[in-house]
């Protein structure tokens, strides 16, 4: 491509200086170039001593889901709680959960890229590698649930010498593409705006070899204006791509249960219903990362209380579409006149076997986002570590509601059971707790996990420097 | 086997003991060259032996494959007719052989004791001939011994010059006529040989009461189809006797109810706890058993004042009415019941269950006699021994015991150590007889007391006889040779006759060709090919004379005892529990407790509610200085005074390992009147119960689940009842082009008793595993058919309703369009199939079936069994591997077969040609499968009856399994 002229295209929006106070509390302590560049990569080339211990312990810890995951392998889905009719427990719930946490990394950087939010540059890099770490758990449990999954294959349309494609008419086979769909997205999504903070960390490297690894991954960026505007050209069109993708992949997974029959599954409302559900649960875990992380790698004037503040506010909203669908479900279930989804949603649910579960569920996700209307809770960071550990909490239980009460009674009263998880049920959801955070931390220790040259291209926006 | 003796494993070598310097004499290393010579062709003609051992061809007629037999075709299946035998009747079974291995037991349509129906515990017959833990080898003591050395041991009980003295035969009730003539020779040639009956549950109260009022022993046989009133006073006649299933067959046909304007019978139960034909009566009181002979003498005097009860002593008449008046709480029960039977005079019948006192029976019999019930008839009994007043008796060898005068005791298969009353104490006693033999299938408590331990032959390996309730006798052929080398006890009883290699083969055709000398062989062929004994009927004794001198029993027998009563019944599945501890009969759910591998203290909810205990709360129950400790479980309809215990189950392994559930006869005595009362004492204590439903209640969605209706409001509106069907809309287009036969199954609720025949008929045609009480505890049971029952009414006198359930075949199947991999199709004669193959064990299909049968392989089950357990395969049905669902298939296999058949021959399909499993074993003939296409098939017809309605009509998946409402003839007196 030959280069043209390069003012034509503006390589960030023009400056605004008007911008107004609250967003200069974004970056309240203005720095040189230099000085952040060198605050934010030396955070990585030298890393804090606790972090060599934690990376080890949740290795250790990623070991259990291995040796989960072999077993279960080995010996058969038996070793798990699952029972008929309640095949579905845990594996799809952690499916769900995984999946939805993914979400709010997406959401926060595709969807307020492209609706300008200032706010999302110094937490964006965070949030796309949690959703892809959420996305690496949630795509193991697809699998791992198959009785065979050494046949996991069958379900993408790979062009057969039997001529057998999957049927397609099954959600199951959506999910594939979805999933899949969203993997690959977000890696690109996530890696293209790495690239020149790789490329930042080749160039202050103080070890030879360790330049030579960030070159590789670099992959020969010299960030030449050309270079810039392709990077910032393609980085839009991938958040076009991955926006409306934050709504289809949920959307798809709940109609892994929408397209059913059960009571309390069959529904419209699921789709919308799922997808605020997954934004909740997604801005609750990078709060919960992003809390802790903030305080230990002493970040507070780069992910600031406005920041924390903003999120919660999200939270507050997403919380309130959760409760909302709540009430319309249970309200079309009372109005609806089928008497099989009256019994699941005004009987069975508050009342049955899982009472708890279901109460549980509306107080940790309907009732934890009220206390975020007050300003002191949400720019409070232990307040809201709290009530962000409640949400993911509610949210997981809600899944695990969800599936397991329409299961366990759905219209034969001969054919309800309860379920109880296994050992090994246990095993797979810690394990994949540990492995996400052994996945999150190595993340830490070699990428630059704030995006430098956005936050400074951020720092030169609000305050006008040229 | 000489080898044996010399080389073989020893417990000692001690050189005091003779043998070991015999072994000195051949030790190999002083072998010379013709010693050597003389091994090795031994060790050759040796090996080539246990070569010929490998195969389990019959040994009678063996050619190459040659000239291939024409009978014989690899991978088609031949059919046997045989008979099974419990408590001494016989049941006409057809047996399923592939390549000389047996694999499935359908009922004889000839016999008349089966009519082509089978029960749970023939089909697993099957299971119990590749048993694991059967007995392989003879032991002696716990060790190796020689075949010789015990037949040594039985001719030795035999000789002549001891006359018997000393030697005890205990043998099962039996009636078989080669048996009964070599009892007789045994006798006249040791005429103090001791024979002992062993029947833990034996008809001898019934035997008993007809003695006393015939003044002979006499059967009492029903016919249902003749009896519009039925009253069953503790009789559980749908589901246990010994023509069971001819009895099931004939009420289901007075209830059949084709078109709404037929008539119907009104079925009267009382009983302690609720059974099977508890299930299905009209009107059903619960009484506890002691009342048991009070309500009939109740009923007996309503009926005597109205009809005048010719030589009935006035005295007693007066005493009758006395006791009548202990029940005068149900008195408007017991007369309408009397009103009802004799507005259908004659046409009714009373029946009493066989535990009941004799004086019971014997007013029951003498009911019948009054009304000239025509449905009653009366024959003498077909097994031996049954006139003896001490039949069943354990007491004389017990003493025999006691007395150390036991000098031989032979048992053949019967483990009396635990199927007996614990008072007799035989299980320490056993151990005093000087030489003892066991033959049998396993090792139990009752081997492990006897020196000598052998195998017997099973009941498929055998060639006997047997006779059924109505005298029909059936040759026993057995379709493989004995896997074991066991011996049947017309062999045992040979030997200690005195004949040198005895061969049941021979015995009993030397019995027969004195019986019918003329044309044997052709005989010969027909029988064994037709599953009868042409002739062999007993003919009824015409109006037997009735006589009175019974009543003084009836009136002064019953005392009333207080508290809690302990009421010990049969168990459905597992019967007196020597059936062999099959897992298809564990795993069976109760018919009316859905219990499975276990039993538990059955007790009304009025008494859990005062001992304040809930379902799985242990209690111990003592009585007569022995306790028992099991979990409670509640059962709706129980009498409220009475504790029910079934027995059959805790039967104890040799090792003194107990199986699943607790021995009732722990708790029995030998003589049930002087016996203590029940203490019961909650222990506050959990034990799992291993039930299969949980919830019994119907919801308030009933109506979309399980019609039922009374016989009056049906007739009234015959079409009100079922909800008009509309095809519901669908977005696709029927997949399939649909082809001319369309397969359909009805099932008539009104006929389906719950008996669960089907479930075991469909896990042994399909190779479905049992998955162990864990397995069903974390609710894996891998049954493609359950029958659901569900209670209406109060608790105190709850409906029952029962619907078997398997996979619909849903015409818009919901299980199929979730299928991410296409595993579940639909085919083009409405069959929703499932490819094992394809299937990658998402499990959504099973989330997605509104009626939960889909089963699903959480592990290898197949994997685990013990040789030769995989023998019982069907060859025609996949051995489903781990990771993959699996239902109800409508039995593919055989369409399928029935199908090539008809095309082979150039012939059009018959209705009659394709049968599935479940359809075939069930006694009343409920399941109907056919082809809904075919106007003149049956399920056809059926699907048009007004009864016809479908499972959840409203999720538009269109169920080709059809059910028809279940109604119910209350009398409106009782209202």
């Amino acid at each position: 491509m030959s280069s043209g002229p390069v003012a034509e295209v503006p390589l960030w929006p023009a400056p605004d200086y008007s911008a107004p106070p609250d967003e200069m509390a974004l970056l309240p302590h203005p720095q040189s170039d230099a000085a952040l560049t060198a605050e934010l990569l030396d955070k990585v080339l030298h890393p804090p001593r606790w972090l060599g211990p934690a990376i080890l312990t949740t290795g250790a810890g990623s070991t259990v889901l291995l040796a989960a995951v072999v077993y279960t392998l080995i010996t058969g889905i038996g070793v798990w709680g699952n029972n008929i009719p309640v095949a579905w427990a845990f594996g799809i719930t952690n499916f769900v959960w995984w999946i939805g946490i993914g979400h709010a990394g997406t959401f926060i950087s595709a969807f307020l890229l492209l609706l300008e939010q200032k706010w999302r540059t110094s937490i964006n890099r965070f949030a796309e590698a949690m959703t892809l770490f959420a996305v690496v758990q949630a795509g193991l449990f697809p699998l791992l649930h198959m009785g065979r999954a050494w046949f996991f294959y069958w379900l993408v349309p790979y062009p057969s010498t039997m001529g057998i494609w999957p049927q397609f008419r099954s959600s199951l086979t959506w999910d594939v593409a979805a999933v899949s769909t969203y993997l690959t997205v977000s890696l690109l999504f996530w890696y293209l705006g790495l690239i020149p903070d790789l490329a930042a960390m080749r160039d202050y490297a103080p070890e030879r070899w360790r330049r030579k690894v960030y070159a590789v991954f670099a992959l020969g960026w010299h960030g030449s204006a050309q270079t810039w505007r392709r990077q910032r050209i393609a980085y839009g069109v991938l958040a076009g791509i991955a926006a409306p993708l934050v709504v289809s992949v949920h959307s798809i997974v709940s109609m892994d249960f929408a397209i059913g029959v059960l009571p309390g599954w069959h529904s419209t409302i699921f789709p919308p219903y799922f997808v605020a559900g997954a934004i909740y649960s997604g801005f609750a875990m990078v709060l919960t990362l992003l809390i802790p992380a903030r305080r230990l790698y002493h970040l507070e004037h780069v992910v600031t209380t406005d920041h924390l503040d903003k999120m919660a506010k999200m939270l507050l909203v997403t919380g309130s579409l959760v409760t909302y669908a709540y009430m319309v479900e249970t309200y079309l279930a009372w109005v609806g006149g089928d008497s099989f989804e009256r019994h699941m949603l005004l009987q069975v649910r508050p009342h049955g076997q899982f009472a708890p579960l279901f109460w549980t569920v509306i107080a940790c996700n309907c009732g934890s986002p009220l206390f975020l209307w007050s300003r002191r809770v949400r720019r409070s960071a232990l307040c809201l570590f709290a009530l962000t550990l409640s949400i993911q909490l509610g949210m997981w239980l809600e899944r695990l509601m969800l599936i397991i009460t329409s299961l366990s009674a759905d219209f034969l009263p001969s054919a309800a059971h309860g379920y109880k998880p296994s050992l090994i049920d246990g095993a797979l959801l810690g394990g994949t707790l540990c492995f996400f955070l052994f996945l999150f931390l190595v993340f830490l220790r070699f990428v630059p996990f704030i995006p430098v040259s956005e936050l400074k291209a951020l720092d030169y926006e609000l305050r006008g420097r040229t | 086997m000489p080898p044996l003796t010399s080389f073989g494993s020893r417990p000692r070598l001690d050189p005091g003991v003779p043998e070991f310097d015999a072994q000195q004499e051949h030790a190999p290393s002083e072998l010379s060259r013709r010693e050597f010579l003389y091994l090795s062709g031994a060790t050759i003609a040796l090996s080539s032996q246990a070569l010929l051992g490998c195969t389990r061809a019959p040994a009678e007629k063996i050619f190459p494959y040659r000239v291939q037999p024409p009978e014989i075709v690899p991978g088609r299946a031949l059919h046997y007719a045989s008979a099974s035998t419990l408590d001494g009747y016989g049941t006409g079974i057809v047996v399923e052989s592939h390549e000389g291995r047996p694999t499935k037991i359908e009922g004889n349509s000839a016999h008349p004791a089966s009519l082509g129906a089978s029960s749970a515990a023939q089909q697993a017959l099957l299971l119990e001939l590749y048993d694991p833990r059967r007995i392989r080898t003879v032991t002696r003591g716990g060790l190796p011994a020689l075949g010789d050395d015990l037949t040594r041991a039985l001719r030795a009980a035999g000789a002549l010059e001891r006359r018997g003295r000393g030697v005890h035969l205990v043998l099962g009730a039996s009636s078989s006529p080669l048996l009964a003539r070599q009892l007789a020779m045994l006798q006249s040639k040791l005429p103090e040989l001791a024979v002992h009956f062993h029947v833990p549950l034996s008809r001898t109260a019934a035997w008993q009461g007809s003695r006393l009022a015939f003044g002979s022993t006499l059967e009492a046989r029903v016919d249902l189809r003749r009896a519009d009133v039925v009253v069953a006073i503790g009789a559980d006649m749908l589901a246990q006797g010994p023509e069971h299933l001819a009895v099931a067959r004939a009420f289901a046909d007075a209830r059949r109810m084709r078109t709404s304007t037929d008539a119907m019978n009104r079925l009267y139960v009382v009983e302690t706890s609720m059974s099977v034909t508890g299930g299905m009566a009209d009107h059903r009181l619960a009484l506890v058993p002691s009342q048991m002979p009070a309500f009939a003498a109740a009923l007996l005097r309503e009926l005597a004042v109205a009809l005048g009860a010719a030589g009935m002593p006035g005295d007693l008449a007066a005493r009758l009415a006395a006791q009548a008046d202990t029940l005068a709480s149900h008195g408007a029960f017991v007369r309408a019941v009397a009103r009802d039977l004799l507005t259908q005079r004659g046409r009714g019948a009373v029946l009493a269950g066989d535990h009941l006192p004799a004086a019971a029976h014997a007013a029951v019999h003498a009911m019948n006699a009054l009304l000239g019930n025509h449905a009653l008839s009366y024959a003498p009994s077909p097994i031996i021994g049954s006139e003896q007043e001490s039949f069943g008796s354990l007491r004389a060898l017990r003493e025999a015991l006691a007395a150390r005068a036991v000098d031989s005791l032979i048992v053949l298969d019967r483990d009396l150590a635990y199927a007996s009353a614990a008072d007799l104490e035989l299980e320490s006693l056993l151990g005093r007889a000087k030489e003892s033999i066991y033959f049998g299938l396993f090792a139990n408590q009752t081997s492990a007391a006897c020196n000598y331990r052998a195998p017997a032959a099973h009941v498929l390996e055998s060639w006997s006889d047997t006779r059924s309730l109505g005298g029909t006798t059936s040759i026993v052929q057995p379709m493989i040779l004995p896997l074991y080398g066991g011996q049947t006890p017309s062999e045992v009883l040979a030997v200690l006759i005195g004949a040198e290699q005895p061969s049941a083969h021979e015995l009993l055709r030397d019995f027969w060709r004195e019986q019918r000398p003329n044309d044997f062989e052709s005989f010969w062929e027909t029988t064994l090919s037709r599953g009868t004994v042409e002739g062999t009927e007993i003919a009824p004794v015409t109006s037997p004379s009735l006589s009175w001198g019974w009543l003084r029993q009836l009136v002064e027998s019953t005392p009333a005892p207080g508290g809690v009563e302990l009421n010990l019944i049969a168990d459905t599945r597992l019967h007196d529990g020597l059936l062999g501890n099959s897992p298809w009969l564990l795993e069976l759910p109760c018919p009316v407790t859905k219990q499975c591998w276990g039993n538990a203290a059955l007790i009304a909810p009025a008494l859990a509610r005062r001992l304040g205990v809930s379902n799985g709360q242990v209690l111990e129950l003592t009585r007569g200085g022995r306790t028992v400790a099991l979990p409670a479980l509640i059962v709706p309809g129980h009498a409220d005074a009475a504790l029910t215990l079934a027995l059959g189950w805790g039967q104890k392994y040799e090792s003194g390992q107990e199986s699943f559930g607790v021995s009732g006869y722990r708790l029995m005595a030998s003589n049930e009147q002087a016996v203590a009362p029940l203490q019961i004492r909650v222990t506050g204590q959990l034990d799992e119960l291993a039930l299969t439903q949980d919830t019994m209640s119907l919801g308030e969605s009933a109506d979309s689940i399980l019609l039922s209706s009374t016989l009056a409001d049906y007739q009234k509106a015959p079409k009100a009842l079922t909800p008009k069907l509309k095809r519901p809309l669908s977005m696709y287009a029927s997949d399939a082009p649909e082809s001319e036969r369309q397969w359909g199954m009805t099932i008539d609720l009104n006929a389906c008793t719950g008996c669960s025949a089907c479930v075991v008929a469909c896990q042994a045609e399909n190779n479905i595993p049992s998955v162990g009480k864990n397995g069903v505890l974390k609710h894996r049971e891998m049954h493609w058919l359950r029958v659901d029952r569900y209670l209406g009414g109060s608790e105190a006198a709850p409906r029952v309703l029962v619907e078997p359930m398997a996979c619909q075949h849903c015409e818009k199947a919901p299980c199929e369009y979730v299928c991410p991999t296409g595993a579940t199709t639909h085919s083009t004669d409405g069959l929703n199939q499932m490819v094992y193959n394809r299937c990658v064990g998402t499990r959504f299909c099973s989330n997605n079936c509104p009626y939960k049968v889909r089963r699903f392989n959480w592990f290898d089950y197949h994997q685990g069994e013990a040789s030769p357990r995989e023998l019982a395969e069907n060859p025609e049905v996949t051995v489903r591997a781990r990771g993959v669902m699996e239902k109800c298939s409508y039995c593919v296999q055989r369409i399928r077969k029935a199908e090539i058949a008809a095309k082979v021959g150039h012939r059009p399909l018959l209705d009659q040609d394709v049968r599935t499993a479940c359809e075939q074993a069930c006694p009343t003939q409920a399941i109907r499968f056919g082809d809904i296409n075919d106007a003149r098939s049956e399920v056809a017809a059926l699907r048009q009856s007004e009864r016809a309605f479908q499972v959840l009509p409203e999720l538009g998946a269109v169920p080709r399994t059809r059910y028809l409402m279940k109604l119910t003839n209350p009398n409106p007196e009782l209202k």
